[in-house]
This record gives C-alpha cells, structure tokens and sequence, in this order.
C-alpha cells in the first residue's frame, strides 16, 4: 500500500454536484435477458465516432446514435458457440483503415470483426482462459492488448494476426488480470492490474523490433518469434482488493477497486532499479455503492470526464482534471436500478452509455445549458 | 607366451613336490579331444593379447606398483657394504688401565690431513657412532658401530684417492663431566660432536684403503660372506674441536704444545667386519647362468634359482596344463621384474585380473597355478556376433549376463576383451591423452552435430555413440544429440548425461516419423495443435515437422533478462557485468549443467570470444579472474587453467604481429605464471554471484 505523508494527503472530491451539465435519459434499449458486460464508442475513425458497439452473451451489436436520442442497430455477430459470453470488445481498424471490432470473453478467443465488409476476420487463439479487457493502441490501431483470467496480457497485431508478446512470467501478474489500458503518448508502456491488487507497469521499448516485424509477417503466425516479457517495469500497490479498471491520465494512472473510489496516483519509478518504486496518490473520486468488481469506468476521447455505474444503476460523472476533483453529475433514473457494468462517454461527453447487468442500455444525453 | 616353456601335461591335483613341476608324458588324448584342448587354450590368447596392449602402454607410465617394485630390485643390483666396528671381548673387562669407553667412531672425509701443531687436522662427517659398555644404567648395550658403504668398486675409488677414513675419538675429560653431572644419555652422548665445543681428546685413525686390499684380498667378501679384520689403532692425544654448522660438521684435531699435561698414547685393537647389504637372503644358485649348465640338467636348476617361478596354465576344463618358467620373478604376460615373489603376488593380482591365481610356495620351489576367470568376462567382454557399436552401455546387464553363464564355460569365441575392438582403439587412444580427454570430445560433438544437422534434414536425433573402456577414468559414455534447428548448438559435455532411455524414446519416435503411418498422420490432422510456450495454433506442416519446441529457451529474452539482473547489481564494474553476460548466456547456450562440463566450457568460451577478449584487456583479466576462481572451487584443473587463458593471449599475439598459428598449436603456447596473478587476488574480493548466477 501506498503510504501517505503529511501533507502528502489525497485530494477527495465532494459528492456535491456541480450542476456544470445536465444529462437526461433519451432512450433505453432492452438487449436481451443476458447482462451486458460491455459499451464502446468508436474513437478510433473520426467516420464514426457516433456508432458504438456492446457485447452480452454470445452477441457483439454495433449502434449507432442519432440525433434526438434515437439508436439504430448497424450491424449484430453472433457467435456459434452458445455458451461464449463476451466480456469486453474494443474498436481497431486495419492498415487500410477499414474499422475492425475487437471481442473477447469466456472461451479465451479473440474475435476480429471486419465491420467494413461484416465478416470475421480472424480469430486469436492462444489465451488460456477467458479475456477480462481488450484495449486497442490509438497511435497504432492495428496493435490491441488483451488481459487475461490466464494471469497474462498478450499484445497482438488484428492485420497480421500475430501475438507479438506475451506479457507474463516471473515479474507477471499473480492472479487473473481484469485491465489494461496502453499509455497516450508513451507507444512502449502499457499498465495493467487485476486480482493481484497490483497494477504493473510494462515497457515493450527492447522489444520494439518484433512489433515493427510483426507488421511486415507474411510467414505462418503460429511461426513468428512471440517473445515473453516477463518483468515489468514498475510494480504498484494502491489498492487493497480486486483492481478491476486502470486507466493512463497522461503518466498518471487511474484504477478503482471495489472501494468505492477511483484513484488518480503517480508511479515514480527509480532510473537505478526497474521494478522499483514509489505511488503517489493524487486524487480520489468518490463512487457510492462501488464494492463490487468488474464495475468500468469510461473517459471521453479528452479524458475531461470520467463516468462510472454503480451497483445500484447510478452514474457518477466526474471532472478529471480538475483539483479538487468535481463531480460533474450525478444521473439516476427510478427504473435504472440494475448494477452497471461499464459506461461509454461519446467523443466530446455529451452522450453517456451504460449497459446493465439486466441486459438494458441506457443513453444519456447532455442538456443544452441555456 | 614367454618364458620357457614346458610341455603340456596333465593337471596334478596332488601337488606333491616333485609332482609340481614332473615332465609327464601327455595324457592320452583322441585327436578330437586334442583339437578341443587346443581350442580351450585359446581362451587365453585375447586376455594376453589385452595385457600386450595395456603393457605396452605402461611402458612410458609404469603403474605404482612397477615402481616399487623397480626400486627394489635397484636397490638389490647395488651389493652395497654393512661395515661393523667393534672391540674384541677382552677389552671389555677392565683389564686396560683405562676403560676406553665411551668411544666415538667416526667415517669422515679428510679436508686437510696434516696434523701438525700449528695446522690442526681437519675432517668432515655425517654421523659419530657412540660405543659404551655394557655397564650402563639403561641397560642400553651398543657394542658396535655400523656404516653402510657403497658396493666394492666404488669403494676402490674412494680408498684410492684417500677420500675416506674411520676415526676413532676417545675424549680424556668426557666420562668424569659425564659420570659428576649425570645428564641424560643423548645429549651426553653427542655432546662433543653436536655442538661447537673443544677438548682434550685421544684420536686414532684406520685407512680405508688398507680395508679395502684386505677385503679384496679376501674370497668371503665376495661370495656374500663375513669378512673380518682385526686392526691395531694408535691413539694419540690431541685438542679436539668440533663444529657444526648446518648440516656440514666438522671436527679438527691439534697437537698440544705440551703433550706432558695429556694422558699418554694408547693402543688397542678393533674387529671391522664387512658384509654384502642383503647377502643373507641370497642363494648361490643366483651366480649360474644358463649358458654353462646342460639342457638335461636345466629342469633342476629352474626349480632351485630363486628367481624363477613356475607358471601352470590351467586350460580344457583344468584336465591340462601348460608350464613355462620365468626368471628374476618376472611376471609371464608383461616381462616385467617383480623383485620378489611377494611382489609378483601382487603384481599379478592387481594386473592380471583376468585370471585366477593361486600361490604355491615351497623349499624347492615357487609355482602360481593359473587359469581364466569366466566370470568376469561379462563386464568386459562383448559376446561374439554382437556390434558392440549396436549395444547400449549401462552398469546393468542383465540380459547379457545370462546369455554369458549360457555359453560361460571355455567357449574360446566369446571371449573379447573390450579393448580389442579396432575403432575402440581409436577413442581409447584419443582419450589416453587424457589431459584434452574433454575438449576434444566436446569438439567432436560439436562438429557432429554441425554437420548433421546439414545433413539430415528430416531427422529427429541423430544418435552417435562413443564407447569408453573401464580403463579410463572419468569418461563415460557419450550420446550426441542433434537438432534440426541450426541455432541450437548442444555441447558434447551435456550430452553425457543423456541416459539410455532418452535414446530409446529418441529412435522409437525417429521410427514413427519416418514410417509416417497414414493412420497416425491422419490422427494429426484430425485435430488443432497449439505451440507449447506461446500456445499458438500450429500449421499442419509445423505438427509434422520433427521441431519441438517444448523445452527451447528463447535466448534473446534470456538474454536480456540476464542483463537486467546484472544491472541490478551495484558493486559490479561494467566489465564484469558484460563477462558475466557473455559467460551466462554461452553457459545457457552450450548447456553447461554439470561441474564436470567447466573445463570444456571455459576452452569454447575462450576460443569463441577470444578475439573480443583480446580487444578488451579489462575484460579479458575479468575473464582470467573468474578462471581462477573456478579454479578455487576445484572446478577447474590447474592444467586447464595454464592452458586456456593462453587463448586470449594468443589471440592478442596474433593481432599484434599478424602471426599465423595452427589450432594445434593453441594449447599451451603461452603459459600463464599463476603466481604473478595470485598476490592481486586478495585485493579483489571476487563476486560469488558470479558463479552462483551463472551456475
């Protein structure tokens, strides 16, 4: 645990509203009996930056939101196998820029969707158990990340359909890993986190060249020199339970447990000794009824704001870069009562998902301020 | 076989005396029966053959025993001389005015011989001989003084050239100061030859060359007999001063200016006896030769010469024997002198332990019944219609033994001693240099691997085996493991612990592969197969293919872990951690497992970055550090350790004056004086992790 100094005290934002923004529930969507796990814009082709996707059961759904909070279903894959249960999905796109959908879940399989031409496109096996997260690498969208139940992450290359590193080993993650989330600026760093309680920090900078490599592949995947990297490179320990959600603000990084709060701390590493190092907690956004895991916070594309359910069916809005932190907004509606498992914030924030364990989507949509 | 022989004859169970070594007649034999006999000697041919072999080999290395043995046999040939001194009875009693007791004998060596009064008598001596009389309190009665002289031709040159002479020393004033302060015997005793000390004294000498005509003269002496001589001495008084400087001692005698004040001259006899050293345990038969004694009579003389022992060669189911004798206690299968029969005992026992022995002493005579051992063939000898290029070697044999106590017996055609086979001959003499015994094993393994790898493309593993004979210590027998993948270099040192089984699974799963049964090709494709480390699906041709990858270490990770574990460490220069990198990294490689595998490591790894070694003197002494401090662990051999950190030196040679050396001319060219890196080695408090890292 990080320890606390005087003066050195996190900085917890208050409950109260500030009433900056309005939001109004414009519509609700009841997918299907199975609960939702996941909801994403996509903010990887400006093209579409209003057309988002869940995943619940063995279906990946794409939207798209229009004007006066109506949603139109684009496109929906279901999967053969009944018994997948799609835990997280992601958007890419090709080289071509063609926009891929990135799902995985219980079976451990990655599945790519080429929604351009609404087929599959590959299929990742290699995990060894079900796959808690997928992120996808905005200054590469070819390069996604999956954490895993198997205790490791694996970086993968949708084009060419090759694992190019495996994250996991003597330095890797104890238990499953529930996030990962790859740094803004930083192309080398990704942070991950899970039931370990730790988060670790990985840096891919000496193994850069098989990443470069994996783009020029044109041998079986199967045969490519997948390395594994087995020491990350910071190693932290903020919270005291389950970490279930980790996210980079700038070299910041956010992550909750099922304490309530989301934490905003510095990892400060030493230049001497990798590996090493100290946490600094800066902030604390405080979520009511928050103690149950697999609960994701969501950011829109600025990282201005932070929206995060509860168990409850509520949603937390929260400035981020704001100190002390000020809670933006918080929404509830009377039937909205299902625990909440992930939200969407929309490019610019105006428009807030959240899909619910009772298999319903609900949008939120700012109110113009007069 | 050598020596002389003997007819064959039946064996005697009896062994009465004269039974022992009789010419009989031969049994009666059919000439079936004859051939068979002759067949059954044969079964001594191969183990013969195999002591030729292994004799021949000593020649240059006798064994311990050889040497002893040798020793002994040297000391014998020099017939040196026991010289006894000592008074003649009468003398004892008391019936000289003066007891001359104690009396000091002294073999010494003149330095200058004029006694004058104003030069004194100078002579140099090893060892005083103390005679006293039987009145002591002890008990302790030495009447006689002995010398050991050397053997009489020797003596002639000594006496001629007057380089030697037996002094007799009786000291005036000793036996008062003895008797007044009673000290305790030997200090007494010596007391005026062991330190610098001065007195009066009555001196007398006995010229060896006078002994020497006497001895000559004598017939005694030379036929191993006592020779005795009784000598008159004059002793005349004198100042004798004694020092003693290091082990050099000397004693000086002066002629008094007042002879008045000194007891008178006396005189009185001495018994020197001399005696050939050992003379007693000699026979006389020792001085014949064969040349003058008739063949008829030569049975006889065989048994009586005390070196000549009878050797019965047991064959045909012991029905028969063949006799042969040899001389000087040689031993019948490698010639070689065992000074006694108590060192032919041993000699044969511990050297022939191919047969059976047993001893038979008598008066007369010596004899050693031999025959084959069978059963311990079986450890040695391969059965005949079997490659031994085909057998696996293990320390059990069961199946082996079994079809050995079948065909046991005296079937002359299984027997092979183990050494016989020709290309066997080839490793074992290889190995016989033993000081490379390694590196060229491992060399070898290495280039095989190399070239197969090449060659065969579509084999799993080839196996190649390399048979070691119980003769050489320490190498047991090596399979060399190949893989298809050109990168992966396995070393000859690793490949020792492959056990029998591995070859086992290795060929069975060649076989499978190459049959490539359509039913079991079919199972394979029926179904995924996932890489085993990176559980990625595999390509059908990737399942067929012979790689597996299950136990491969991807060596661009582990060496960059490596290197981050070492920058760990603080107290660490850069070259050190850079020879730590190199050595981790060649130890992960080559598979440098076992202690025994260090020295054919620290040679390939010398050989394989000598050159940057040589570019960088500061990691090149890291290297020679780290040598010498496996040499501290005992694993690494001082030998080894001379040798191989020539390597870098060489290569920096060659850099500097663009010479061009052979590889042959590698080992040794330059050795390094331990001694000059040593003292440095206190001051460096070399890092254990080092080896604790890498091993």
């Amino acid at each position: 645990m990080a320890k606390i100094t005087l003066g050195c005290e996190p900085v917890v934002g208050s409950l109260t509203p500030s009433k900056k923004r309005d939001y109004r529930v414009t519509n609700r969507l009841q997918e299907g009996k199975r609960p939702i796990y996941a909801v994403a814009f996509n903010f990887i082709d400006s093209r579409y930056f209003n057309v988002f996707a869940t995943v619940g059961g063995n279906r990946v759904t794409v939207y798209q939101c229009l004007e006066g909070g109506v949603i139109a279903v684009l496109q929906s894959y279901i999967d053969e196998d009944k018994d997948e249960s799609f835990y997280t999905l992601s958007w890419a796109c090709s080289i071509d820029g063609i926009p891929f959908l990135v799902a995985g879940g219980i079976n451990g399989i990655i599945r790519i969707i080429d929604t351009g031409n609404e087929k599959i496109h590959k299929s990742f096996v290699g995990h060894g158990d079900s796959i808690n997260e997928i992120r996808t690498q905005a200054l590469r969208p070819s390069l996604v990340v999956s954490a895993s139940k198997d205790e490791s992450v694996r970086l993968w290359n949708v084009h060419t359909g090759i694992c190019i590193l495996i994250f996991s080993g003597a330095g890797g993650h104890r238990n499953e890993v529930l996030s990962v989330d790859f740094h803004p600026s930083d192309i080398y760093r990704i942070a991950s986190c899970g039931m370990d309680n730790t988060v670790k920090i990985w840096s891919m900078k000496e193994f850069w060249t098989y990443v470069e490599k994996s783009f020029t592949w044109t041998d079986l995947p199967s045969k490519f020199p997948t390395k594994y990297v087995q020491f990350p490179v910071f190693i932290a320990s903020v919270h005291s339970n389950y970490v279930d959600c980790n996210r980079w603000l700038g070299d910041f990084i956010l992550s909750k447990s099922v304490d309530n709060e989301i934490v905003l701390w510095e990892p400060k590493t030493k230049e001497q000794s990798p590996g090493e190092g100290s946490v600094d907690i800066l902030q604390k956004y405080p979520v009511p009824e928050c103690d149950i895991w697999f609960i994701k916070f969501s950011c829109d594309f600025h990282y201005n704001a932070a929206a995060i359910g509860n168990r409850e069916g509520k949603i937390y809005v929260w400035e981020l870069q704001s100190s002390p932190p000020v809670l933006i907004a918080r929404l509830s509606h009377i039937q909205s009562k299902s625990p909440i498992r992930q939200t969407a914030m929309s490019f610019d924030g105006s428009t807030i998902l959240s899909c619910c364990e009772d298999g319903t989507i609900w949008r939120w949509d700012a109110v113009a301020t007069p | 076989m050598p020596g002389i022989p003997l007819v064959a004859r039946e064996t005697i169970y009896s062994r009465s005396a004269d039974q022992m070594c009789r010419q009989d007649s031969r049994v009666h034999l059919s000439a079936e029966e004859e051939i068979a006999a002759e067949e059954s000697l044969s079964i001594y041919c191969k183990p013969v053959e195999l002591y030729n072999i292994l004799q021949r080999r000593a020649v240059g290395n006798p064994s311990f025993l050889q040497r002893c043995l040798r020793y002994k046999i040297q000391a014998k040939h020099k017939r040196r001389i026991q010289m006894t001194i000592s008074l003649p009875g009468s003398t004892y009693d008391g019936v000289q005015a003066q007891s001359p007791f104690p009396l000091y004998i002294l073999l010494a060596r003149p330095i200058s011989d004029i006694a004058l009064a104003e030069y004194p008598a100078v002579y140099r001596f090893n060892r005083a001989c103390i005679l006293t009389s039987s009145t002591r309190v002890d008990g302790s009665h030495q009447a006689q003084a002995n010398f050991i002289l050397p053997d009489i031709s020797k003596l002639a040159m000594e006496s001629k050239s007057g380089s030697l002479t037996i002094l007799i020393v009786k000291c005036a004033e000793s036996k008062e100061s003895i008797s007044g302060f009673g000290l305790p015997k030997d200090i007494m005793d010596m007391a005026p030859f062991s330190t610098n000390v001065g007195g009066h004294c009555l001196w007398g000498k006995v010229p060896m060359e006078s002994l020497y005509l006497s001895w000559k003269m004598s017939p005694n002496l030379s036929l191993g007999q006592r020779a005795e001589i009784i000598s008159t001495v004059d002793l005349h008084p004198c100042f004798m001063k004694s020092s003693c400087l290091d082990d050099d001692k000397c004693i000086s005698f002066q002629n008094p200016y007042n002879s008045g004040t000194l007891s008178k001259a006396q005189q009185f006899q001495v018994i020197i006896s001399a005696e050939e050293v050992g003379a007693k345990d000699k026979s006389p038969y020792n001085s014949y030769t064969y040349t003058d004694v008739p063949t008829s009579s030569l049975s006889d003389i065989i048994r009586l010469r005390t070196g000549n022992v009878i050797f019965n060669y047991r064959y045909y189911n012991n029905k028969l024997q063949r006799t042969e004798v040899t001389e000087d206690f040689s031993c019948p299968f490698c010639l070689v002198k065992c000074a006694s029969f108590k060192g032919l005992r041993y000699h044969l026992s511990s050297s022939h332990d191919l047969f059976n022995f047993e001893f038979w002493v008598t008066e007369e005579y010596q004899a050693v019944n031999v025959s084959v051992k069978t059963d311990i063939w079986r450890t040695e000898i391969v059965a005949d219609g079997v490659d031994p290029k085909q057998q696996t070697f293990s320390f059990c044999s069961k199946p082996l033994r079994r079809r050995r106590s079948k065909n046991l017996a005296q079937n002359a055609k299984h027997v092979h001693p183990l050494t016989l086979e020709s290309d066997l001959h080839a490793v074992v003499s290889n190995l016989g240099k033993a000081n490379d015994a390694h590196s060229s094993k491992g060399e070898r393994a290495r280039i095989l691997s190399g070239n197969d790898s090449q060659a065969v493309p579509g084999a799993a593993l080839c196996v190649e085996r390399v048979l070691s004979s119980h003769n050489v210590p320490g190498v047991s027998s090596a399979t060399v493991q190949s893989n298809a993948d050109p990168e992966c270099v396995q070393s000859g040192p690793a490949s020792n612990l492959a056990p029998p089984a591995l070859l086992q699974f290795a060929k069975t799963r060649k076989l499978s592969i190459e049959r490539s049964d359509p039913r079991s090709r079919a199972l394979l494709q029926k179904r995924q197969f996932f890489h085993s480390h990176r559980a990625q699906p595999m390509g059908m041709e990737q399942v067929l293919s012979d790689r597996d990858s299950e136990d491969e270490v991807d060596d661009d990770v582990a060496d960059f872990e490596d290197r981050r574990m070492l920058d760990d460490f603080v107290d660490v220069t850069k070259d050190e951690k850079q020879l730590m990198h190199l050595w981790n990294s060649f130890v992960r490689k080559q598979r440098v497992l076992a202690d025994g595998h260090i020295p054919w490591a620290c040679e390939a790894f010398s050989r394989l970055h000598g050159h940057d070694l040589a570019q960088a003197p500061a990691l090149s002494w890291c290297w020679r550090l780290f040598m010498i401090k496996l040499w501290n662990h005992g694993l690494l051999d001082a030998r080894a350790m001379n040798n191989w950190p020539a390597v870098p030196k060489f290569f920096a040679l060659r850099n500097l004056q663009g010479l061009v050396l052979s590889h042959n001319q590698l080992a040794g060219t330059i050795p390094v004086d331990l001694g000059l890196l040593m003292p440095n080695l206190a001051k460096l408090d070399f890092p254990n992790k080092w080896l604790i890292g890498s091993l």
